[in-house]
Formats: C-alpha cells, sequence, structure tokens
C-alpha cells in the first residue's frame, strides 16, 4: 500500500474499538469539508499490529494518530498502567526497523494522543513524555476527549493544511 | 524452559527452606563439636584445674569495687594470662550432654516442620473433627509443643553453659562472635516476611518474591502443586482466636528474652563467682534471675503447650497453628539465646585496664554491635507480629523496621567490607562468612523484595485505581464528545457535517454511555473491595439458593444481550445452564455481595467466550453448577465452567490480584479480587480450574456454618 495523490494515508492505532470506528468515521466523512483532503484511513488495535502494517505490509502512512497507553496489552502486572507509554515505545521501533531497512526519511507524521494523568502541567513526568516524544519526531500531542474541530487542528497544523480546505 | 513465579507457595515447602537454614546452624554447631573433640587428651585429663584461670594472689589482686554495677567492671584475665593448654570444654558428663541436646536440638526441629509440611501435604490436609486422622495430629502436635518447649530449656542451659566455657578462653572470642552473628540472616529472613505478610505461611511470601535459582523455583512449583489446596483450607483470617493468639506470641518471644537473659546472666555469675566476683548483690541478682528464669520456663512450657492445643481448631488447618507457634517459638528461642550469649560475652571482652589486647577489645565491640544488632531485629519482629493480618500497611515509608533491616544489612555489608580493608585484607573467619551471607543477601534476596514491596505496598493500590478511573473514564468520554460537538456543528450549519454520520457517531455514544454505567458499577464493586467493606456478613435473612442462582441466570442474559453488540458470537449461540443439586438449600449470606461476586465471575466466562477466534458453528457455553460435595465443613460448592480459552497455568493466580486485566475487553481488574474478598470474608476461597471442555472453571466452595441443607424428607418437590 503506497500513498495516494491527495488522499491522506492514515493509520489510527487505539486499543479501543469504538474509539477507533469514531475517529475514521470523521476523518472519512468530513475531511473534504474541514480540511479538504480526503483520509484513507487504516486501523490498528494494538501494537503488534501497527508494527505488521508498515513493518510487514509495506504501509507507509502520511498520518499516524498514536495512542499513548494501551489499556488490553498483554500483561497487566503494573497497577498504574497509565504511567507506561507503548505508543512511543513502538513508535520507537518502528522507527528504528525504518531506519534499518533505509525506508526512512519519508514524510510521516506523528500524532500522539493519550488520557494519561501526566499531559498538563509541569508535571515532570509529563515533561519527559513531551521531551521523548518530540526527540522521536511527533508533530503534536493530543489529549483525550477531544471532539472533530481539536482534531482536525491538530491535522491540519500537523499537515500544513487549511482548516476549511487546501494547503496552507 | 523459563519458569513463571508462582503466587501462594505453601508453608510447608517453604519450611523446607527454613530448614536449610537452621542446617547450615548445624553444620557450624557440628563444627565447634568437633574442634572441642580434637582438644589434645592431655589437657581434659585434669579439666578442671586446667581450665581455671590463673588468679593473682589474692594480697596483688586489684581493689574490687564495692557494688559492681556492670559486667564491664568484671575484670577478664588478658590472652597472657590463659595457660596455653587451656581447654574450652566444661568437665563431666552433664554439661557435654546438654550440649549434645542443644546440637540434636536443631535437628529435631528441622525434622519436626519437614514431616508436619509433608504429611499435611501427603494427607490434603483438612481432616473432618474427630476422625482418627484429626486425633492423630492432634496429639501429635500437642506432643511436639510439649517437646519443643522441653528442648528449649535443655538447649538454653546447655548452650549457656558451651559459650560461658568458651568466654573464658580469649582465642575463642572471634567464634562467639560468629555465634551473634549467624542467626542474623535467618532472623532478617523471618522479619521481612514478617513485614510483608504478618502471621501465618509468612515464609512462603519469601519465597514468591525472592528467586534465588531456577532450580529452586522448580522445586517450589512442584510442591506447589501437591499442597495448593491445603494451604488454601489454611486461612488462618476468619479463625477468630488469630489475634489473641498472636498477641499471645508476642508475649511469649517477650518472655524469651527475659528469660534468655537471665539465664545466662545467672548462670555466668554461678560459674565466675569463685574467681571474679565478690560483691555479694552481683551474686544475689544473679541468684534471683536464675528463680526467675526457672519460673518461666515452665510458664513459657505451659505456654507453648496451650498454643498447641489451640491449633488444632479444624476450622484452621490444626497443624498449621501448631506447627507455627512451637516452631516459630523454637526458632526465635533459639536466635535470641545465640544473640543474647553473644552480646554479654562481647560486653565482658571490651578491653578493660588489665587487658591491652586490642584484636580483643575490638572483636568485642564488633561482636556486640551484631549482638545488639540481632536484639533489635527481634524487638522489630515482636512489633511486627503484633500487627492484624488484614492491616493494609500506610506506606512503605512508614516501616522503619523494613527500612531499617534492608539498611542494616546494607550498612553492615559496607562495614565489614571496610574492616577487612583496613586490616589489610584479613579478618577472622566469622567475619568472612558474614560479608558473604550479607552480599548474597543484599545482592540477590533484599533488591528483590525491596522491589516487590514497592510495587505491592497497599498504599499505592488505591492511588493506581483512582488513576486508571480517569484514565478509562477519559477513554470513555472520547465517543460521546466526539459525537456531542459534530451533532452542535450539524446544527448550528448543517453544510459542515454529514446527517448520517452525526447518527453513528450517537449511536457510538450511547453504546459508550452504557460502556460507562458497566463500568461505573465495576467501579463500585472495585472501591467497596478495596475498602475492606465488602463483606458476607449476613444480612440476618436465610437466602434461597435456587433465588440466587436465578437471579444470576437473568443477570447473564442481560449480560450477554446488551454487552455483546458487537457480534462477535451471536447471542443465540451462547448456550447457558444451570443446575442445582441441593434443591432447598439456604445460604445466610449478604445476597447482594454474592451476586456481585457471581456475576463477576460469569460475566467473566462470557467474555472469555467472545475473546476466542471465530469458528463457524462455535457454541460457547456458559455452566452454572450448585453441587454438593463430601466434604463435611465445605458441603456445597457453585462451579462456573465456560468452553473458553481458559486461563494459563501462569495467571491463575494474577488474576486475583487487583487491577489486573488480561484478554478482556474493558475490564477494571477488580471483579475476581472483589471475588476472592468476598470468599475469603466468609472463610473460603477461590479456586480456577481447567474445565472438562478446555475452558476455565472456577470453584467456590461455602462452609457449613452459613448453609442450611434441607434433610432428603425436606426437599420440596
Amino acid at each position: 500500500m503506497k500513498k495516494q495523490g491527495d488522499t491522506i494515508v492514515t493509520l489510527v492505532v487505539d486499543d479501543d474499538p469504538v474509539y477507533r470506528a469514531s475517529v475514521r468515521d470523521i476523518l472519512s466523512s468530513l475531511g473534504e469539508i474541514r480540511v479538504g483532503r480526503r483520509f484513507d484511513v487504516h486501523e490498528a488495535h494494538n501494537q503488534a499490529e501497527l508494527k505488521t502494517l508498515v513493518l510487514e505490509r509495506g504501509l507507509q502512512p502520511r498520518l499516524i494518530l498514536l495512542d499513548n497507553n494501551f489499556e488490553f496489552g498483554a500483561d497487566m502486572a503494573v497497577p498504574d498502567e497509565t504511567k507506561r507509554n507503548e505508543g512511543l515505545d513502538v513508535i520507537a521501533v518502528v522507527i528504528q526497523q525504518w531506519k534499518l531497512h533505509g525506508k526512512l526519511p519519508f514524510d510521516t507524521e506523528i500524532i500522539l494522543v493519550t488520557a494519561g494523568d501526566h499531559v498538563q502541567g509541569d508535571n515532570p513526568k509529563w515533561l519527559d513524555i513531551g521531551q521523548r516524544a518530540a526527540d522521536l519526531g511527533v508533530a503534536e500531542i493530543v489529549p483525550k476527549p477531544f471532539d472533530s474541530a481539536r482534531l482536525f487542528g491538530a491535522i491540519s497544523q500537523t499537515l500544513g493544511l487549511a482548516v476549511g480546505g487546501g494547503r496552507a | 524452559m523459563k519458569f513463571a513465579p508462582k503466587r501462594g507457595i505453601p508453608y510447608g515447602v517453604a519450611g523446607q527452606t527454613g530448614n536449610f537454614m537452621r542446617i547450615g546452624i548445624l553444620i557450624f554447631a557440628a563444627a565447634l563439636s568437633v574442634a572441642a573433640l580434637s582438644v589434645p587428651a592431655s589437657a581434659a585429663e585434669d579439666p578442671v584445674e586446667r581450665v581455671t584461670v590463673q588468679h593473682e594472689p589474692r594480697a596483688e589482686a586489684p581493689p574490687i569495687p564495692p557494688v559492681l554495677s556492670s559486667p564491664r567492671d568484671v575484670v577478664l584475665p588478658s590472652a597472657a594470662q590463659v595457660p596455653q593448654e587451656a581447654t574450652f570444654f566444661p568437665p563431666g558428663l552433664v554439661p557435654w550432654a546438654l550440649f549434645f541436646t542443644f546440637f540434636a536440638f536443631t535437628v529435631v526441629v528441622g525434622f519436626q516442620h519437614w514431616i508436619l509440611s509433608s504429611e499435611a501435604g501427603r494427607l490434603g490436609f483438612r481432616p473432618a473433627r474427630h476422625s482418627p486422622e484429626w486425633r492423630l495430629m492432634s496429639i501429635f502436635t500437642a506432643a511436639l509443643a510439649a517437646m519443643t518447649m522441653i528442648q528449649l530449656g535443655y538447649a538454653a542451659y546447655a548452650s549457656a553453659a558451651f559459650f560461658q566455657t568458651l568466654a573464658r578462653a580469649p582465642s575463642f572470642l572471634w567464634l562467639v562472635f560468629l555465634c551473634g552473628f549467624l542467626p542474623l540472616p535467618v532472623l532478617l529472613i523471618e522479619a521481612l516476611c514478617t513485614v510483608r505478610h504478618p502471621g501465618l505461611g509468612a515464609t512462603r511470601h519469601y519465597y514468591n518474591n525472592v528467586r534465588l535459582s531456577e532450580g529452586r523455583d522448580r522445586w517450589l512449583a512442584r510442591g506447589l502443586e501437591r499442597l495448593e489446596d491445603w494451604h488454601r483450607h489454611c486461612a488462618v483470617t476468619r479463625f477468630p482466636g488469630a489475634m489473641p493468639v498472636r498477641w499471645g506470641l508476642a508475649l511469649a518471644r517477650l518472655f524469651l528474652v527475659y528469660i534468655l537473659a537471665t539465664v545466662w546472666l545467672g548462670l555466668h555469675v554461678r560459674r565466675t563467682k569463685g574467681r571474679y566476683l565478690e560483691a555479694r548483690p552481683y551474686r544475689a541478682w544473679g541468684q534471683l534471675a536464675m528463680d526467675l528464669h526457672i519460673l518461666l520456663v515452665v510458664i513459657l512450657a505451659l505456654f507453648g503447650l496451650g498454643f498447641g492445643l489451640l491449633g488444632m481448631d479444624p476450622a484452621t488447618g490444626p497443624m498449621l497453628l501448631g506447627v507455627r507457634v512451637t516452631g516459630t517459638m523454637v526458632i526465635r528461642g533459639y536466635l535470641v539465646s545465640l544473640g543474647v550469649t553473644a552480646l554479654l560475652i562481647a560486653w565482658l571482652a571490651l578491653p578493660s585496664d588489665d587487658t591491652d589486647s586490642f584484636a580483643r577489645g575490638s572483636i568485642g565491640r564488633l561482636g556486640m554491635l551484631a549482638a545488639l544488632a540481632v536484639l533489635g531485629l527481634i524487638a522489630a519482629d515482636i512489633w511486627i507480629s503484633t500487627l492484624p493480618l488484614s492491616r493494609r500497611l500506610p506506606s512503605w515509608e512508614d516501616l522503619p523496621q523494613g527500612v531499617s533491616l534492608l539498611g542494616l544489612v546494607r550498612e553492615l555489608g559496607k562495614v565489614s567490607y571496610s574492616m577487612r580493608q583496613l586490616v589489610g585484607g584479613w579478618a577472622p573467619p566469622g567475619f568472612a562468612v558474614a560479608t558473604l551471607v550479607l552480599a548474597v543477601m543484599h545482592q540477590r534476596a533484599i533488591g528483590r523484595i525491596w522491589q516487590t514491596l514497592g510495587v505491592n505496598a497497599g498504599q499505592r493500590l488505591p492511588f493506581g485505581f483512582m488513576l486508571k478511573v480517569r484514565h478509562r473514564g477519559l477513554n470513555l468520554l472520547g465517543p460521546i464528545k466526539l459525537a456531542l460537538s459534530e451533532a452542535q456543528i450539524l446544527a448550528a450549519s448543517p453544510g459542515q457535517s454529514d446527517p448520517q454520520l452525526v447518527a453513528r457517531l450517537l449511536e457510538r455514544g450511547q453504546e459508550s454511555c452504557g460502556r460507562m454505567e458497566f463500568w461505573f458499577d465495576d467501579i463500585r464493586k472495585g472501591a467497596a473491595a478495596l475498602d475492606w467493606a465488602f463483606t458476607g456478613e449476613s444480612s440476618g435473612q436465610w437466602v434461597a439458593l435456587s433465588d440466587i442462582l436465578t437471579q444470576l441466570q437473568d443477570s447473564i442474559r442481560s449480560f450477554i444481550l446488551v454487552e455483546n453488540r458487537q457480534g462477535i458470537i451471536p447471542p443465540e449461540n451462547v448456550t447457558m445452564s444451570i443446575s442445582n443439586d441441593l434443591k432447598g438449600a439456604k445460604l445466610d449470606i449478604n445476597a447482594a455481595s454474592l451476586h456481585d461476586c457471581l456475576s463477576n465471575i460469569a460475566h467473566n466466562a462470557c467474555e472469555a467466550i467472545w475473546s476466542q477466534p471465530q469458528q463457524d458453528n462455535f457454541v460457547g457455553f456458559v455452566s452454572i453448577l450448585a453441587r454438593a460435595q463430601d466434604d463435611p465443613l465445605y458441603p456445597l460448592a457453585l462451579v462456573i465452567e465456560d468452553n473458553g480459552p481458559g486461563i494459563a497455568p501462569s495467571l491463575r493466580q494474577r488474576v486475583f490480584d487487583p487491577l489486573f486485566s488480561h484478554g478482556k475487553d474493558k475490564g477494571t481488574g477488580m471483579g475476581l479480587y472483589q471475588a476472592q474478598a468476598f470468599m475469603r470474608s466468609i472463610g473460603s476461597d477461590v479456586s480456577i480450574r481447567v474445565s472438562a471442555s478446555g475452558g476455565c472453571s472456577v470453584v467456590l466452595p461455602f462452609p457449613i456454618d452459613l448453609l442450611v441443607i434441607p434433610t432428603q424428607r425436606e426437599v420440596p418437590a
């Protein structure tokens, strides 16, 4: 699967199927209205599926909407799983693999979506995560829950699109 | 093969490893005896005369203070004054016999534990009251208690005589120091276990958290399989006399400290009064201490016998209390005896005016420090042992005993290393062994314990729980917020949104609302379980078993219809069967709590079925069976089975951990925790097995005291 002309290949990575379906619906139905682009939305419900799609099946998404905390991973031994950062962990692996296989650079943008407890303020944990996200090339972090305006705002800013349609 | 850690290593198995510790001490005692026997025969010909220290002529003796307020005032001969042929072994047959009693006592205690634990495991031990096994084990327990107490008395005297003799040979002072130090690791482990889980079965938790080697793990795992059932039935938390027993035990330990302190002081006075001590008050106090000792030993023996008898309540597992009480008292008594001995002798070894041996003084100081550390640990242990079984530790930082224990090991390791550096690498043998023990403990065991305690400390649970509540809540709000915002946009400017999209989003928002309702119900249950408010206490009314089952059936049907909107497996492909072997049975139980407990397990069963890979013509089933059991104490068991993928053996214990969620959609990780809390609150437990179909079978036994089972004539048609 390769990038298509004006269509933005988007990968939504989240363990919540209802959330994924809603985001897919909004991007598919309103992309042209809001940012003047069509979205070809793919979904991955966990880290393994993300790796399968981008490393084995060759998907090169223009945009990845990445959940940072997967509640329903393989093992939930840590009482406070919101302190983990599976999203950043897996994207670090993916980027490393891309580098290994000479597929970088290509213009994939990542938007980190998280409901973790460290999203606001000057919490040191949050500063660490923000720094790590920046190091990995994450363009923006969007806290959950969000509405469609916030979502399209983040996308247009990340991809340089004008809200309302066209490139800024 | 990588070994998956198991939880709930039975006491009996863990007790085996405690035996290794004792065996280590035994080897040391054997070495001492060999050393004693290796004394040249010529030296033993007239031991009384040879052991006697050369006194200064009376006229030239240093002035004795009018009142000796401290043993430090006792003047010991310097090393140069001790004749070269001096032997440290006392004369006569009696001390020899006592010494070997002391020697054999360790063996006996080790074998007692071994026999009891293996026997109990073989029996799957929970015999009916007044059954032959019950009588046999009761007699055995009582005999054990009495025998142990007698052994303790003899051991105290024997070891006192032995170490007293040692004290007169300065060249053996380092051995005394070693005697004081060797029990430290043992005591440390015991105390750490008590910190982690005060009360019975504490030792096993140590082995849950500390895995010394893969081989040991496999060995423990095999033992676990064999003894699992027995241990589960030995839950002592329901035993109404548990707290008095624990307080009594703590008191008995205090008695032990006092007794052993007095006996050595008294013995010392008796043995040395003709040589070093002339002061009358000092001698009088020693006599009094001896008399008190005799009195208290009698009291202590009665204590031990009483506790042994208390331990025979079949509801608590007859062996457990008896074993633990006697075993603990004996072991700690042994440790205390060594610690006190080392303390007193090290005190005496402190340099005085007429002793110029630097090494002797230094070793004396170190021995005293070690002995003080041992006694401090014993004091901490006694205090910890009084904590209620169910008490949640407020915070790890509030555990001075834990911090001090761990810090003590680290600091002692540093000190021992520094000391060896200071003296050019040389150290007495005891010091080297101690350094090695400390290093191994610190590197392998303590770090792991620290980590485990840090993760599992009770105070972190509510915090983690609240964070999870927040995280999940925000996730569930996502679809709702998207739907509402789009509906708002559609209403304000219809061209900016799509009515069909908004309809779909609203439907998903609705679904999220439904999930939130279920989830908030889970939170309530979880919060109740965390608060220890979740109880099986009766509301005062008998509840018919059939009503409970009917209610559960309705709950499952509703759950299947409401929750399975994803259409993974159609509701019609999930069948449910309910059967009741005990028609007319009633339970004196909190019906609402029981319903929550059962529905949690049944809902898990449904979700397990849905989580399977889809296959054509797959029909899931959930079976609920109220089964009569042969067990007189637990005549009823509710069994909930499914044909889902089952639970991996490595996860069977972990699924009961709070906030542990595995392989299912949107679990709080509180359901099984809450179910277990409930079952434990009624004196039972939950067990997970593999069902005939390869799925999961959850068994909940109900105790007889909560049940009314009609006779055949009373059973309704």
